[in-house]
Formats: C-alpha cells, structure tokens, sequence
C-alpha cells in the first residue's frame, strides 16, 4: 500500500476520517481486496473509513480516535468488515470454523484446509460496545446468562440472533482449562442445537514438570480436530499446505511481536492503543482471511517502524503503560491516551497465539507445543511473569488493568498481579469495565483513570523525568 | 423473544446478500410521524427534535422497519435561497424560486448544512435517532436528487423549459444541486444516516425517457458514484410511473430502488438480479375512501416481491398520506410481517 509521506502521525476523529478520505486514490481503493483469490468480486474492497461502518450501526465510532496513516485506516477497514467478510466466505462457498474459548492456537491447522476460515464468536463481546447497545446481552439473558457472566455472553446472543455470523460448518470450543463463563454460554449455544466439538484444554501445573504429558495430551486432541475438519472439507490433512500455513501464521506473529517492540522502544508513541490491540487480536483468527491479514499487518508494521525510526508520534502522549486483560470498551483505551498515556506492552490473555511454530516435525506436536505457552490454561504466576517481562522490557511506569465485572477467573488473577507489580514499584489501577449505556458508572472509571494518570505524572516529576 | 432478528439485524443481512427470518417492512412514515404524535408540520418540518420524536413516537406505534428523515424535497433548495411556503396541516411547497433569471446562477454556492435554511434540522433529528435507537433501527435520510433540487431553485416549469431552450444553464443548476446533495449527504452520513436518493421531479409521470437520460441520469450516477466511494448501500426512490425507466434505473448504479407505479414482476425480471427492490403498495389504499384490500395488496405484493433474486423490502409507493386509516396501516405492517424466506437462518 502507497505511503502518505508527508503525514504528520496524530490522532482523528471519524468526522476527519471521512473528509481525508478523499484524498485516497481511486485505484488504491479497488486494489484493497480481501480473498483476492476470487477476482473483481464487487463486495471485497474493504478500504473505507470509519464512518462508513458507523451507518451500519457501529455507534462508538463516533466517539474513537484512529491513527491518521493509511495503514491504520486499512487495518480498521479490515477489522471492521470481517462480519461481511465471512457471509461472504461462505457465499463463496468457502467452509466457515468458529472457534471459541481461547482457540486462536488452532486456526493455523483450520487454514491448512483448502477454501477453509476460521472466525472467533468470543469477539461478538465488542459488539455491544461498538453498537453502544444492549441488544445481544439482551438476548443472552433470555437464556439465563445474565450481568453475573463475563461479556463474552455476547456470543450466546449471536448464536441465538443468527444474524452476525453464516451457521458454521464446524464449531470448535474448549472445555477443561479454560474459561468458565464461556463453558456456560456453550452449554447454552449446545442447547440451541448447534453441534459443538469439544476441544480438552489441560490444566498447566506451572511447578510441575509434567511438560511432555500435556503435550501428548494435546497431541491427541489435536488429531481428533483434523478429523472433524476432514470430514467437514471432505480434504485430507497435507502436511505441506499445513507447513505453508506456518510459514505465514510465523510471518503474521513475527509482525506483531516486531510492532509491539516499536511500540515500546519508541521514543514517541508511534501507533495507537486500539490500533495496537487490534494488530494483536489478529492472531487469533486472521480476521477471516490470513493472507490479506498478513498484508495488512505488514503495512502497519512499516509505518510504526518508519515512525519509530524518524522519531515521529503522537504529542502528548509521555506516561508509559502497560494494559492487562483487553479493555471490552475501546473508549477507555482512547481515554487513557487522551490523559497522556501511551500503550508499551499488554497482556490480552491471548499468549498462546504469540510463540512461533516449529517448521519441522509432527504437525501437532508443533502446535501442541506452542499450544502450551497460554495464559490462560496455567498458573496466575505464569501470566504475572508475562507482565513483569514487558514492565521491565518497556520500562513502563504504570499497568492499567481493565477487568470484567462477573467473569470468573479475571477477578481471581487481578490481585495477585497487582501486588506483584506494587512489589515493583509499578502503580497499576484496576477497574471493571462497565456495561455500555450506564454513563454514571463509567464517569467513575474516567474519575479514576484522571486521577491515576495524575499521580503518574505528580510521580515523574518528583523523579526529575 | 428469543431469537427474534430486530430491523437493523434484518437490513443488515438484506445488504450483505443474505436472506433474513423475512423481508423489512419499511412504509415511507415521513409527515404522516406528524399527525401520530400529534403536532403541526410546521413544527415537524422546523424543529429537528420535534421531527426525532414524532419519528420515535410513530415507529413505537406501528412498528415499521427503519425511521425517515424527510420533510419536503425542496430542502436543498431552499437552503440555497429559494422561498417555500411552510403549512399547518400540508407538506411545505414552493413559494417563489431564488433562480428567476439565468444570470443568477453563478451566484448560487452548495449550501451549509450546518446553518443554511432547515438543513440543521435534519441533522438534529439524525443525530437524535441514531443516539436513541440506531442500534436496532437503522436511520435513513431522505436527499433530494439534484434534478429535483434543480426544480426548486427556478421553478419546475422553468426547468423543463430550459432542458429544451437552455441546456447549458440547466447544466449549471444540476452542477450546483450536485454539490449540494453531496454535500448534504455527507453531513447526514457522518450523523449516523443512510441516504434515500429522493427524486420526484425526474419521474415518468414528469419528464421523459430522453429528458431523464441527459438531464437526470448523469448526475444521479455522479451521486451514487460518491457514494459507492464510501461503499456505502444506496437506496433511490422515484415514485409515479418509472415502468420506462426501469433499464436507466439500473444504469444510475444503485444498490435498492424504491419504485411506485411500476409492476413489480416487470421490475423483478428487469433488474432484481442486480438490485434489491423497494416497494409498493398504492398509497391511496390507506386512504379512507378506498375499498382495496390492504391485507390482499399486500399478500400479492409481498408473493411477487419476495422471490426477487437480490432482496426485497415491503414498502410503500410513496409516502404515507397524511390522512391514512391508521387500522389500514397496522393491517399493512401487521401482514408484512408475516412473511417468511424459505432460506432464512431461523
């Protein structure tokens, strides 16, 4: 993708979005393509800017910031357009996997099927917020799962609503060790009659050296998913498409990480948070498309890295972060850098999409392996330790932790993290994100954001910086 | 109830090629709101948060598919300095056009919506809707098409006139309503609305195929043209007989067209491959005086519309009269939602 050269990097609203927009040349518009394997297809440009998926119901677009480049204004057309993306796939007669509950370490084994993509239900939990609405909790409650269940019950009311996702050809879900408010929106999305393939998560003893029977473990389930997808794509498992999948799910993780690295080692902020967050969210399941994913993630790694290099970035933004658990609400991303603060590292749960895969071997001892590097399947230490890495690897000068009010093992892993991080003399705030629609509790949350990015600040002045 | 898909579900799946639990019902509400809440069309066509709650009022009562912001189509027109006569109980009409003499054309510039004429008020009702029920009701602003606005700056006769005499100066006025309707469009996108291409003036029953084609034809395709810049679904509404228009319509580019006296078989074989179809219940039938059966209308409507290959949403012709039947009216929405697709997800 062509490169605005001369664009100083800031901030926009949607209103600025839709003006610049103009200025992008026709031809590069027609060339934004995803599944570029089906030619001229007249739904497949994805190059738009935020306000054109705002009409479409997207109401917080209003109300975000989006980086100024062309490369971030591709990445959200790509973000935001992946609902269309997979009705499309499946009109295309693709096969469409979802998966669920903590499986993005699955898709490079769903995308070394042919004419096959993967897309992730517990994403729906964004819906309500960029919808600023109530509609698909709603519909969750319906069934019993209420404001006492994480937000991921988002996706109950998708499967029940039948209108935001095609009927997958395969659901994939985890039981085991894994998140227990998702197992309750399955069981709930299993009674809707949806064929549902269980996929065991062991649990990861972090003090016990029992490395290798959890990898044969998953080894095994691992083989009983490449069945389901044979029988699902009538293809047999080859070894070389799955090797050549890994090649690019390596160059996708290489991406991410080497941002992610820019980000922190920056002397400016060069990228936004959100921007960020949706880089890292890629890996999960390559937002139905992964060649294109790959492409899109390339762009916006040239234009961190050509940022990081000129020592160009946002102004303002001085008060190094680092967020754990992804914020349900982008707004609140937004609102810290608006207060000052730039994102130099996370923590989204999502550990186990990051290693890259072994290029040699048994396909799913390679995956298993990788597999076992989640956060979410062992110890609150391991995912602590993750944090402190990135404290110490960005020099951060303070960790936001944005929890979900109901969820079942976030609450339990906040406050030994924050004592972890108070040990190192890193101040963190930590707060539930509030459900869209109650404006006084979430005054409550921007309160305290302003009053930590305070003391923050109060607290580099004293140190001289 | 569990399951139920909500009207922005709906609409959503109609654009992305998909086939709903069943088709919008989406009657033309517009100042017939009025008359439901309960105020003057003064005070609905000046006053965007009267015009919000009207809107919210009437859909809460009727249940239809989609809220309309939409006063009269010399909106643009006006704002560009041509007098309308706004009434108590009648939609607004023209009262003297700004373009009384050709030389006055170059002085004629795209208006602001932000502050010219009542364009403000639209964007007030816009943002009103959206913020309190865009997330399941998707919000649709009526635009009027630069032919049509056109009229409204020199007066309808006046135009035809000079499409045969003066050519070139009713090219000039195109030009202008053009920006103008980009311009309005615009604002009303970014306040959270979907344009209605509204153009009345370049209908069969007004002008002709030949006319249609050098004068309205263009500039409806440079409209839809920006548009299709921002990938955005564009609906054109032409009501009276467009049956000899139909392959222009096509030709125009947009994506759903909402049509009135054109027979929905003849516009299902023309161009229901290529585009959705709107429509179209002969408004008279809500209408006191009329004997039609709304309930057969509509069954017959809705068995020849909803095989259409590219979708189908079950409308009205034209705008709600204002004196409608309100039993007529619930009968209408009541059938049409009866309707099912054969291929729906449900």
């Amino acid at each position: 993708m062509k490169a605005w050269t001369d664009i100083i990097p800031r901030q926009i609203d949607f209103r600025e979005w839709h003006k610049l927009f103009m200025s992008i040349p026709d031809d590069l518009i027609d060339e934004t393509r995803y599944y570029r394997h089906i030619p001229d297809a007249e739904w497949s440009r994805y190059l738009f800017p935020p306000s054109t998926y705002l009409v479409y119901g997207n109401r917080l677009l209003r109300k975000l910031k989006f980086d100024n480049s062309p490369a971030a204004l591709r990445l959200w057309g790509f973000v935001l357009s992946e609902g269309e993306r997979i009705y499309r796939a499946r009109q295309a007669g693709m096969k469409v996997v979802a998966v669920m509950g903590d499986l993005g370490a699955l898709t490079p084994l769903i995308y070394s099927f042919p004419d096959t993509v993967a897309f992730y239900p517990d994403c729906l939990w964004w819906t309500p917020f960029m919808m600023e609405s109530k509609v698909l909790f709603d519909e969750a409650a319906e069934f019993g799962i209420g404001e006492d269940c994480c937000f991921v019950r988002a996706a109950l009311g998708g499967f029940s609503k039948r209108a935001y996702f095609p009927n997958p050809d395969l659901n994939i879900a985890t039981v085991g060790a894994t998140c227990d408010d998702m197992a309750a929106v399955l069981s709930e999305v299993g009674y809707l009659g949806y064929d549902i393939h269980y996929f065991e998560l062991p649990h990861r003893d972090d003090n016990r050296p029992d490395h290798e029977e959890l990898k044969q473990f998953l080894i095994g389930q691992y083989r009983q998913v490449c069945t389901e997808l044979e029988s699902v794509t009538g293809v047999e498992f080859d070894k070389d498409r799955f090797f050549s999948t890994v090649d690019k799910v390596n160059r996708l993780r290489l991406y991410i990480a080497e941002i992610k690295q820019y980000m922190r080692e920056s002397e400016r902020n060069p990228m936004g948070g959100l921007e960020l967050l949706n880089a890292e969210f890629a890996a999960l399941s390559y937002y139905g498309d992964l060649d294109e994913c790959i492409s899109v993630l390339d762009d916006l790694r040239r234009t961190v890295k050509s940022r990081a290099e000129e020592g160009s970035g946002y102004n303002g933004q001085l008060l190094r972060l680092i967020w754990v658990t992804p914020p349900a609400d982008p707004l609140l991303m937004n609102y810290i850098e608006e207060l000052g603060g730039r994102i130099v590292g996370s923590e989204y749960v999502i550990n186990q999409t990051t290693p890259l895969i072994g290029g040699e071997g048994d396909p799913f001892e390679l995956l298993a392996e990788a597999h076992l590097n989640g956060s979410l399947m062992g110890s609150t230490q391991f995912r602590t330790e993750l944090i402190l890495k990135q404290v110490e690897q960005s020099g951060a000068e303070g960790a936001v932790i944005s929890g979900i009010f109901g969820s079942t093992h976030c609450p339990y892993e906040t406050v030994p993290i924050i004592e972890a991080l108070r040990k190192r003399d890193v101040p963190t705030l930590a707060f539930d994100v509030v459900a869209p629609g109650k404006i006084r509790l979430q005054s409550q949350v921007y309160n305290r954001m302003e009053a930590f990015m305070e003391t923050l600040m109060a607290r580099r002045s004293r140190c001289g910086r | 109830m569990a399951g139920e898909m909500n009207p922005r579900e709906r609409w959503g799946l109609l654009l992305m090629d998909e086939f709903p639990d069943r088709p919008p019902v989406y009657p033309l509400v517009t100042s017939y709101a009025a008359t439901v809440y309960g105020c003057d069309l003064i005070q609905y066509c000046t006053n965007g948060a009267t015009l919000a709650e009207a809107q919210l009022t009437a859909q809460r009562e009727y249940g239809h598919e989609g809220l309309s912001v939409f006063t009269d189509v010399g909106i643009i027109a006006e704002a560009m300095g041509s007098k309308y006569l706004l009434r108590d109980f009648e939609v607004p009409i023209i009262d003297r056009p700004v373009i009384s003499d050709y030389s006055q054309i170059d002085s004629l510039k795209p208006p602001d919506p932000g502050s010219n004429g009542r364009l403000p008020v639209y964007l007030e009702a816009i943002d009103k809707l959206f913020s309190t029920a865009g997330d399941v009701l998707p919000v649709f602003a009526f635009i009027p098409c630069p032919f049509t606005t056109a009229a409204g700056l020199c007066g309808v006769e006046n135009l035809l006139m000079n499409t045969i005499t003066a050519p070139e100066a009713a090219h000039q006025l195109l030009d202008v309503s053009l920006q103008a309707a980009i311009r309005l469009s615009d604002e009303c996108i970014l306040a959270g609305a979907l344009p209605v291409l509204v153009d009345p003036l370049a209908s069969g029953s007004v002008i002709s195929r030949k006319t249609f084609s050098e004068f309205a034809l263009p500039d409806l395709r440079r409209l839809i043209s920006h548009l299709h810049r921002y990938d955005l679904d564009v609906v054109l509404h032409i009501c009276g007989d467009t049956s000899m228009l139909v392959d222009l319509i096509a030709e125009t580019g947009t994506d759903l067209f909402s049509f009135d006296k054109l027979n929905i078989v003849d516009a299902v074989n023309s161009i229901g491959d290529k585009i959705r179809l709107v429509g179209n219940l002969p408004t008279n039938g809500l209408l006191e005086s009329s004997e039609l059966s709304i309930e057969e209308i509509c069954q017959d409507t809705l068995e020849k519309g909803i095989s259409n290959p590219k979708g189908f949403v079950l409308s009205t012709g034209c705008e709600v009269p204002l004196r409608s039947v309100p039993e007529k009216l619930h009968a209408f929405i009541n059938q049409g939602k009866t309707a099912r697709y054969e291929k729906s997800p449900m």
